[in-house]
C-alpha cells in the first residue's frame, strides 16, 4: 500500500514539474539592438528604426512586446499609422505587420500608446497566424510625424520587453544640435565681347538695298556686320541696350526704319538693324528681331538704352550676328553718312 | 534488526570520512585543537618538550614530561584568510580593490588572480593581477557582471576565493559636432575651395569635428543625410571625387570627406587619407564606424565645392544632419 502511495506521489511531482517547466518563461536579452535617428537633436521632430532580435520569440496570442521611451520624448497625437513593424529570421523585413488598435488574425498585431506622451507603445500578438519566432529580428519604425526629441541634451534609455521575457534597452544621444549648416557663395559674372567695332557700307545705291561689314566696303548681299557675344550666370539674366543715332551727314540722315520689323524698300530712305541669335538663351528684341529683309530701329532716333537683346536666366553664351542694312532716296543729299552705336550689357541680378 | 545494521553502516561511513584535528585529553591536560606552527625550533617549558615540525605532519618524536606524554602524529592545517573584495564603477570600467590576504603556518601569499563572469557563481575568466591590491577591467560592455579574488601561493596554487562582488555597467554613448555652421566662401572656377568656420580656404582643412564614444558590444555607426549645395532651384553638384583632394577646376563638384583618428573606420568613399570624396544626396550613409566598446573617437570633416563656369550665381546652403547609432 506505501508502495503505491509513493509511486502515486512519484508521479503526480514529476508531472507537476513538467508542468511547471512548460509554463515558465525564460528571460533572455534581447540582442542586436539599435535605435537610428534622423535627427538627435533637441526638441527635433526625428523618425526611429529600431531593431532587435528576440531570443526567445513573440510566439503566441496575448504575447506583448512593449517600447518604453523615456520621459522627455513626446509622441503625442501620434497614430499607429505612422509606425511600421515587421519581422523575420534573416533580414527583419520578411514578415510585415499590419496595426491595428486590437490584434486580428493572420498579421494583424496590435499597437496601443499608453503614457505620459505616449512614450510606450504596446504590441499585441495576431490572434492567430504568424508569430515572431524564438531568433527572429525585428524593426519596429516610428516616422518623424508628432515624434519630438526631448528638450535636454543628455543620454536617453529606450528599453524594449517581451511578455515571454526577453528584454533590453538602446541608449541614444540628444545632443544641441546634430546638423551642420553649409554655406557657399557663387559670384555673378556678366561677359560681353563685340567682334568688330568699325563697319561700313560703302556707297548706298538707290537701286538694291546695301548691307554694312567688317571690311567697310559694303555688300549687296544680306550679310552679318559683325557678331556681339553674351553670357552671364546671373539668375535673372542681362540685358543689352542700344543707344545711338541713324546715319547722318550733318543735318542730313537717313530715315530709320520703324519700332517693328520693316520690310526693305530699295529707292527708299531707309537704315536699319536686324539680329540673329546663336547658343545660349538669349533673344533678339523687337524690332531687330526680323527675319531676313525686316529691319527696324525706332521711330524717333536717337536711340537710348532700347533693348536689343535679353536672356531670362543665367546662359551659356548667346551670340547675335547683327546685320545693317541702308537704302537711299534719290533725294537723298550726297554726303558722307555715319553713326555711332553703343552696346551696353546688364546683368539682371 | 536489518535496519539499526544498516544505520550503524552510515554512520561508521561518515565518521571515517571526517577528518579533524581533535582535542587531546588526558587526566591532567587537554590540548586544545592542536596544531603545530613552523619555525624549525623546538617548544619547550620545564614539563614537556615539543619538537618542531614541518608543514605536514608532526613526525618523529613525542612531546614527554614526567606526568604526560604527548603523542605525536596531529595533521597541520596553514591558514589563509582571504582579502576582502568590493568594487566600483565609472562609466564602461570596474575598479576592484581588495585588502590583502594573510597566510600563516605554511601558506605565503604571492599574488592573486582577479576572476569576472556574468554569472553569479561560475563561468569566471581569471587574470593574473600580481601581488598587488587593485585591478580594473576597462572597456566593458554594458550588462551585469561578478567578480571573484583568488589568493595564490608561490606555487601558483589557489589557496584561497574571495567573497564575490556584483557591479552593472550602464550604457553610455557620447556624441558631439564641434562646430554646426561653416562656409565656403566664394567659390571659383580655378581651383578649390574647401569650407572652414572662418569663411572657407583655398587650401585642404578641416572645417569641423565629430566625436563619439560607445561602451555597446557592436560599436556605433555615424551617418549623414542632407541634401547638395543649393540655391533656390540651383545647386552645386554632388560629386564622387577619387585620388584628388582638388577635384577638378571648372566642375561643378561639392563633396566630403573625413579623416578619422582613434579606432573609427571611415569608408574609402569618403577617406580623406586617400583624397576620396563622396557625396550622397537625400540617403542617411555611413561615414564611420567602430566594431566594439569604443573610446572616444574623432572624425575631422572636409568639405570641397568646385564651381564650373555655368555654376548660377546666389547664395548656396545645405544642412546637413549628423546621427550616431551605437549597436547594442
Amino acid at each position: 500500500m506505501l508502495k503505491k502511495i509513493l509511486s502515486a506521489v512519484l508521479a503526480l511531482s514529476v508531472i507537476a514539474l513538467t508542468i511547471s517547466g512548460a509554463l515558465i518563461a525564460h528571460a533572455a536579452s534581447l540582442t542586436a539592438l539599435s535605435d537610428t535617428m534622423s535627427n538627435q537633436t533637441i526638441s527635433a521632430l526625428s523618425s526611429h528604426t529600431i531593431k532587435f532580435t528576440t531570443p526567445t520569440g513573440v510566439t503566441a496570442s496575448t504575447q506583448t512586446i512593449v517600447v518604453t521611451f523615456p520621459s522627455g520624448f513626446v509622441f503625442t497625437s501620434k497614430t499607429i499609422a505612422s509606425l511600421s513593424l515587421t519581422y523575420g529570421a534573416s533580414t527583419g523585413l520578411e514578415t510585415t505587420a499590419t496595426l491595428a488598435a486590437s490584434p486580428g488574425a493572420t498579421t494583424t498585431w496590435g499597437a496601443v500608446f499608453s503614457g505620459t506622451s505616449n512614450v510606450i507603445l504596446t504590441l499585441t500578438a495576431p490572434t492567430s497566424g504568424t508569430y515572431i519566432a524564438a531568433g527572429n529580428k525585428v524593426i519596429l519604425t516610428y516616422d518623424s510625424t508628432n515624434s519630438t526629441n526631448p528638450s535636454s541634451a543628455t543620454n536617453y534609455a529606450i528599453s524594449i520587453a517581451t511578455s515571454t521575457g526577453d528584454s533590453g534597452s538602446i541608449t541614444v544621444p540628444i545632443i544641441t544640435n546634430s546638423q551642420v549648416a553649409v554655406t557657399a557663395t557663387v559670384s555673378q559674372t556678366l561677359s560681353f565681347s563685340i567682334s568688330s567695332n568699325s563697319i561700313g557700307f560703302g556707297t548706298l545705291s538707290t537701286g538694291a538695298s546695301t548691307y554694312a561689314n567688317a571690311a567697310g566696303t559694303g555688300t549687296g548681299s544680306e550679310t552679318s556686320a559683325h557678331t556681339l557675344a553674351a553670357s552671364t550666370n546671373g539668375t535673372s539674366g542681362y540685358t543689352i541696350a542700344i543707344s545711338g543715332d541713324t546715319l547722318k551727314s550733318g543735318s542730313n540722315s537717313i530715315t530709320a526704319l520703324g519700332a517693328s520689323p520693316t520690310a526693305l524698300s530699295p529707292g527708299s530712305s531707309q537704315f536699319g538693324i536686324r539680329a540673329t541669335a546663336s547658343g545660349g538663351t538669349g533673344a533678339v528684341s523687337s524690332p531687330f528681331n526680323g527675319s531676313s529683309g525686316s529691319y527696324g530701329f525706332g521711330t524717333t532716333p536717337p536711340l537710348s538704352n532700347v533693348a536689343f537683346a535679353t536672356a531670362s536666366g543665367a546662359t551659356a553664351t548667346t551670340t547675335y550676328s547683327n546685320f545693317y542694312a541702308a537704302n537711299i532716296s534719290p533725294t537723298t543729299p550726297a554726303g558722307s553718312y555715319s553713326t555711332t552705336l553703343t552696346y551696353v550689357a546688364t546683368a539682371n541680378f | 534488526m536489518r535496519r539499526w545494521a544498516t544505520i550503524l553502516i552510515i554512520i561508521v561511513w561518515l565518521g571515517s570520512s571526517v577528518v579533524y584535528a581533535a582535542d587531546l585529553t588526558s587526566a591532567h591536560f587537554i590540548v586544545r585543537d592542536p596544531e603545530l606552527g613552523t619555525g624549525g625550533v623546538y617548544g619547550t617549558s620545564a614539563s614537556y618538550t615539543m619538537y618542531s615540525a614541518g608543514n605536514t605532519n608532526v613526525s618523529g618524536n613525542a612531546g614527554t614530561s614526567a606526568s604526560y606524554q604527548l603523542r605525536d602524529g596531529f595533521l597541520q592545517y596553514p591558514s589563509i584568510t582571504s582579502g576582502v573584495l568590493s568594487g566600483g564603477v565609472s562609466g564602461s570600467t570596474v575598479s576592484l580593490t581588495w585588502t590583502a590576504s594573510t597566510a600563516a603556518n605554511g601558506f605565503t601569499v604571492t599574488g592573486y588572480n582577479v576572476g569576472i563572469s556574468t554569472t553569479s557563481g561560475s563561468g569566471y575568466t581569471y587574470t593574473n593581477a600580481g601581488n598587488v591590491t587593485s585591478y580594473n577591467y576597462t572597456n566593458l560592455t554594458p550588462g551585469t557582471y561578478y567578480f571573484v579574488l583568488q589568493t595564490y601561493d608561490a606555487f601558483s596554487n589557489v589557496i584561497a576565493t574571495s567573497n564575490e562582488v556584483t557591479e552593472t555597467i550602464q550604457e553610455s554613448v557620447s556624441f558631439s559636432i564641434s562646430n554646426n555652421s561653416v562656409s565656403f566662401g566664394t567659390l571659383t572656377t580655378t581651383g578649390p575651395r574647401y569650407a572652414t568656420t572662418s569663411g572657407g580656404s583655398a587650401s585642404l582643412a578641416a572645417a569641423h569635428t565629430i566625436s563619439a564614444s560607445s561602451n555597446s558590444s557592436s560599436g556605433y555607426t555615424i551617418a549623414y543625410q542632407g541634401t547638395t549645395l543649393t540655391s533656390g532651384s540651383n545647386t552645386i553638384t554632388p560629386a564622387t571625387i577619387t585620388g584628388s583632394s582638388t577635384g577638378t577646376a571648372g566642375a561643378n563638384q561639392f563633396a566630403l570627406a573625413l579623416l578619422a583618428s582613434g579606432s573609427a573606420s571611415v569608408p574609402t568613399s569618403y577617406d580623406e587619407s586617400s583624397a576620396n570624396w563622396n557625396f550622397a544626396q537625400n540617403t542617411l550613409s555611413a561615414i564611420a564606424t567602430t566594431s566594439g566598446p569604443t573610446a572616444v573617437a574623432t572624425l575631422n570633416a572636409y568639405y570641397l565645392a568646385n564651381a564650373s563656369t555655368g555654376a548660377q550665381a546666389g547664395n548656396y546652403g545645405t544642412t546637413l544632419t549628423y546621427e550616431m547609432t551605437a549597436n547594442y
